[in-house]
């Protein structure tokens, strides 16, 4: 065997080790994560924050019983959070509230889990309110989507269907399947 | 029962968007409205509604869209057109474009017929600038009858 094939073999001996090495710690890592031994690196209760946009204006407000905060991950998980968002340049207000709200601080997405009620606070909106069981909000663009069933209560009518695209800037509120509608006649 | 037009309207179809700002529903694909024994099958279905809410127009559009109902005295009306208006406070339907109505065994084609669903009655209207006259066909036994016996005087519904 020449010594440059003992060498190759050598080389090789030792960059498998190293890479056995560094699974076994990524392994060590993931379990940590799925054991849920991440902590949160702050808590609060009775929450109350408000965030305002480049021009100073209240853009959303948002209440929680709980809050716990992780900063490696960037994510903010609210119990029973409630939101109000002020879209189409402050002309009108909406509250979203739900049992648990994570919020996505790098993009401003938050996720809305479990008897999600979004309430029109503005009067005159034809939409009271709608309810479902998952929603998504943009808070940036105040772009909301769902894919579960949502059911819609308006002031003389209601719908369900399948599937939410509601653009609040715009005012547009979109069921994407399987609708149904009810005008009450008085 | 109570009369269809006492009745809550039912609607159908795949998709839905709603303007909020211009309180204005649009039902879009196989869009079905129901009414007591009333039915309009359309493509699209625009729910509108004025600003002080007393109003509310449904337009069904379809190639064509078509409406058919159960009248008092027993037999169905139907109609198509390329545009069905009901206009739910007044209970006033208005077809429009290519528009046929038959009822009672008479037939009336025009670009407009205006039609009460409360009193059944028909108010057909040709259109000015095309020369598409209002032609009604009267079944034969309309004929022998002489001049067309008017609907048996339905019982008074209480007034809303």
């Amino acid at each position: 065997m020449s010594r440059v094939t003992i060498i190759t073999l050598l080389m090789f001996a030792i960059a498998t080790g190293l890479y056995w090495q560094v699974q076994q710690k990524r392994a060590a890592d993931q379990s940590s994560a799925d054991d849920g031994t991440y902590q949160p690196d702050f808590v609060a209760t009775e929450l109350n924050s408000r965030v305002y946009d480049e021009a100073g204006n209240l853009s959303s407000r948002v209440h929680a019983d709980s809050m716990e905060h992780y900063q490696a991950l960037n994510l903010t998980i609210f119990g029973a959070p409630r939101y109000n968002v002020f879209p189409n340049e402050g002309g009108s207000q909406w509250q979203l509230s739900a049992k648990t709200g994570t919020l996505n601080n790098d993009t401003q997405n938050v996720l809305l889990e479990e008897g999600v009620l979004i309430e029109a606070i503005s009067p005159n909106e034809p939409i009271k309110n709608i309810t479902t069981s998952y929603l998504e909000v943009d808070l940036n663009s105040m772009i909301m989507t769902s894919n579960k069933a949502l059911f819609v209560e308006g002031d003389d009518f209601d719908l369900t269907g399948v599937g939410l695209f509601a653009d609040l800037n715009e005012n547009k509120v979109n069921l994407l399947k399987q609708v149904e509608g009810t005008y009450h006649v008085e | 029962t109570s009369a269809d037009y006492l009745q809550e309207v039912k609607i159908r179809s795949n998709t839905q968007s709603a303007d909020i700002n211009k309180s204005l529903i649009i039902f879009d694909g196989d869009v079905v409205v129901k009414q007591g024994s009333m039915e309009i099958k359309a493509n699209r279905l625009t729910a509108q509604t004025n600003e002080d809410k007393t109003a509310k127009v449904l337009i069904a559009t379809g190639q064509p869209a078509t409406y058919t109902q159960m009248m008092e005295n027993g037999l169905p009306a139907n109609a198509s057109a390329n545009e069905i208006r009901y206009d739910i406070a007044s209970n006033t339907l208005v077809m429009e474009g290519e528009a046929t109505l038959e009822q009672t065994g008479n037939k009336v084609t025009g670009h407009q017929i205006r039609y009460n669903m409360e009193t059944q009655r028909i108010i057909a209207e040709g259109s000015e600038n095309s020369d598409e006259r209002v032609i009604t066909i009267l079944q034969p036994q309309q004929l022998d009858h002489g001049d067309k016996t008017p609907p048996q005087e339905q019982q008074q519904s209480e007034e809303k």
